[in-house]
């Protein structure tokens, strides 16, 4: 028993490099597989929303509609989960912090959209082609657009305004109407069954 | 002769980094009476296990405590398989336990370090926790986590330790045990240290284990009990593992212990190191726990047996988890041994139970 038993240590630290660094001048490096941010790269992110259920921190918000993915830094306590679960492997891990900020946002991602997927547009002009093919009336490489010649009603109606009369708002609204549903009775009959309601 | 009065102690005091409360009732400087009292920091985490799935409350039960982090990870994960009847590889099982032991040296360089600080030794403390931050450096290199790992799951482990990485943990920590082991004579052969712990806040094997002591706290006072002696996982493919014991049955009995259990986890994860199998770190887990399905288990954390239990309903909610912390245990040690103690003696007799009330409170 004695005394002075870290006088060995504490001398030979003296000549020794500090254990710390001098931050914020100096950093250490990260390394590879540190747990730093949330990244995703939308391009492959499908807006499943896999990531949105699995958080348990509820960090992340999906929006298919608007096609976006957001996240709250703030909130984020980069356990990984959501890069586990995520079917399209889209997110990742970075070994950096996300920066600070005067204020407590979110960050937001456009994801864009696919062509021939998740577009409504694309999906309905393949259901008519589809459709016209099962009739068979045309093949397929020569369906051309529907020509709606005006209905005899429509051309009375035009006569009887040529140049002549000053409508009010809401008759060239009625009028608009009219048309239109003429216009909607010509197509149905053109296309029969495409038109059905569905 | 005076008269009894008592002095509150806590729930903010220098030598608790978390915050413990005890009514001491002094009479010339004497402490007649300790009653502890806990509840500052309860969360409710239990509870949470209904709104959380089983995989996401893994994530819940690692942030019980920011120093058994990976120990409650481990033992959840353990019991969710259990529950569903999981066998995970071998090398996952290693992989567990080689995290597990480092957690238990930086958790114990720490409590040295902070007993240190308690008896006044503050260039002591500064030395534990730079050798301490090492292992952190070793854990940030092998999981990405310094502190909370997030690399355990229902199924195995997120991550592998590849064999460069398992060389340079072996090097820092054998380059680590030399440097320790000075520290370790200052603990235990400096008169001033030797002179705030020895005989002092003593328990009889006799009451340790009445009061069913666990951990190094236990084990200081005789109690030869040390779950990883049961064998579970990794830890039966030993060669021969002995639990430390001391009969001192005095805070400096205790930092023995605790000295001495890191140079034996050093050595637990060399010889797992040399041993790991090769193969896979997970297997896929589907399916839910079934209805009324009940799981226990038992884990060695730094501060002693940790008893986890979890019973399923079908959904993939657990509806009960439920956990027995070594510190709960402790508690009425700790209040025997403060009975007759000095008053400039309670903060040491305090910190060698190690309590840790983020992790009772839950």
């Amino acid at each position: 028993m004695g005394a002075f038993k870290l006088g060995r240590m504490t001398f030979g630290s003296l000549f020794k490099k500090p254990a710390t660094v001098r931050y914020p001048y100096e950093t250490k490096p990260a390394p590879p597989g540190l747990k730093g941010q949330i990244a995703i790269d939308p391009a492959k992110c499908i807006l499943c929303g896999m990531c949105e259920r699995g958080c348990t921190t509820g960090c992340l918000t999906v929006d298919k509609g608007s096609r976006f993915w957001e996240i709250d830094r703030y909130r984020c306590v980069q356990c990984g989960y959501c890069i586990t679960i995520c079917p399209k492997e889209c997110l990742s891990m970075l070994p950096s912090y996300a920066a600070a900020a005067p204020q407590k946002t979110s960050e937001r991602f456009e994801v864009p959209e696919k062509p021939g997927r998740d577009d409504p547009k694309a999906r309905e002009r393949k259901a008519v082609q589809e459709a016209q093919e099962r009739r068979g009336d045309v093949p397929a490489a020569e369906v051309q657009p529907v020509q709606v010649p005006p209905t005899a009603a429509e051309e009375a109606r035009l006569e009887a305004l040529d140049g002549t009369v000053t409508l009010k708002d809401h008759q060239v609204e009625d009028l608009l109407r009219l048309m239109d549903a003429d216009r909607a009775a010509h197509v149905r009959n053109a296309l029969g069954d495409l038109s059905a309601p569905r | 002769m005076g008269t009894a009065s008592v002095i509150p102690f806590g729930p903010q005091h220098p030598v608790l980094p978390e915050p413990l409360h005890l009514d001491l009732v002094v009479e010339d400087e004497v402490v007649l009476e300790a009653m502890p009292q806990i509840g500052f920091v309860h969360r409710g985490l239990e509870r949470l296990v209904r709104s959380k799935d089983y995989n996401q409350f893994l994530y819940v039960a690692e942030r019980i405590c920011g120093i058994c982090a990976f120990g409650h990870s481990m033992g959840y994960a353990e019991t969710v398989e259990r529950l569903m009847g999981i066998e995970i590889p071998q090398r996952a099982d290693y992989l567990r336990t080689i995290w597990h032991e480092m957690s238990r040296i930086h958790s114990h360089i720490l409590w040295l370090g902070l007993a240190a600080d308690a008896f006044g030794f503050e260039s002591l403390f500064m030395h534990c926790w730079r050798l301490r931050e090492r292992v952190l450096d070793l854990f940030e290199k092998t999981t990405g986590g310094r502190v909370i790992f997030s690399v355990c799951k229902v199924g195995g482990v997120q991550r592998d330790i590849s064999p460069s990485q398992m060389s340079e943990i072996l090097a820092v920590l054998d380059g680590l045990r030399d440097e320790y082991s000075q520290l370790v004579k200052t603990f235990l052969g400096d008169s001033s240290v030797y002179s705030r712990t020895a005989g002092i806040g003593a328990i009889p094997h006799k009451d340790a284990v009445e009061l069913s002591m666990v951990g190094p706290f236990g084990r200081a006072s005789g109690v030869n009990y040390d779950v990883r002696m049961l064998g579970h996982g990794a830890y039966g493919d030993l060669a021969d593992f002995q639990p430390v014991l001391s009969t001192d049955c005095d805070c400096y009995a205790r930092m023995e212990v605790r000295c001495a259990e890191v140079l034996q986890s050093i050595d637990i994860i060399a010889e797992l190191a040399s041993k790991i199998p090769a193969g896979d770190i997970m297997v896929p887990v589907k399916g839910n726990p079934a209805v009324d399905a009940e799981a226990c288990n038992v884990l060695e954390q730094p501060r002693g047996e940790c008893y986890y239990y979890a019973k399923g309903n079908g959904s993939k909610y657990l509806d009960r988890m439920r956990m027995r912390t070594p510190t709960s245990q402790n508690l009425a040690g700790m209040t025997l041994a403060l009975k007759g103690c000095d008053l400039a003696d309670v903060n040491m007799i305090i910190l060698t139970i190690d309590p840790c009330v983020s992790c009772t409170e839950r």
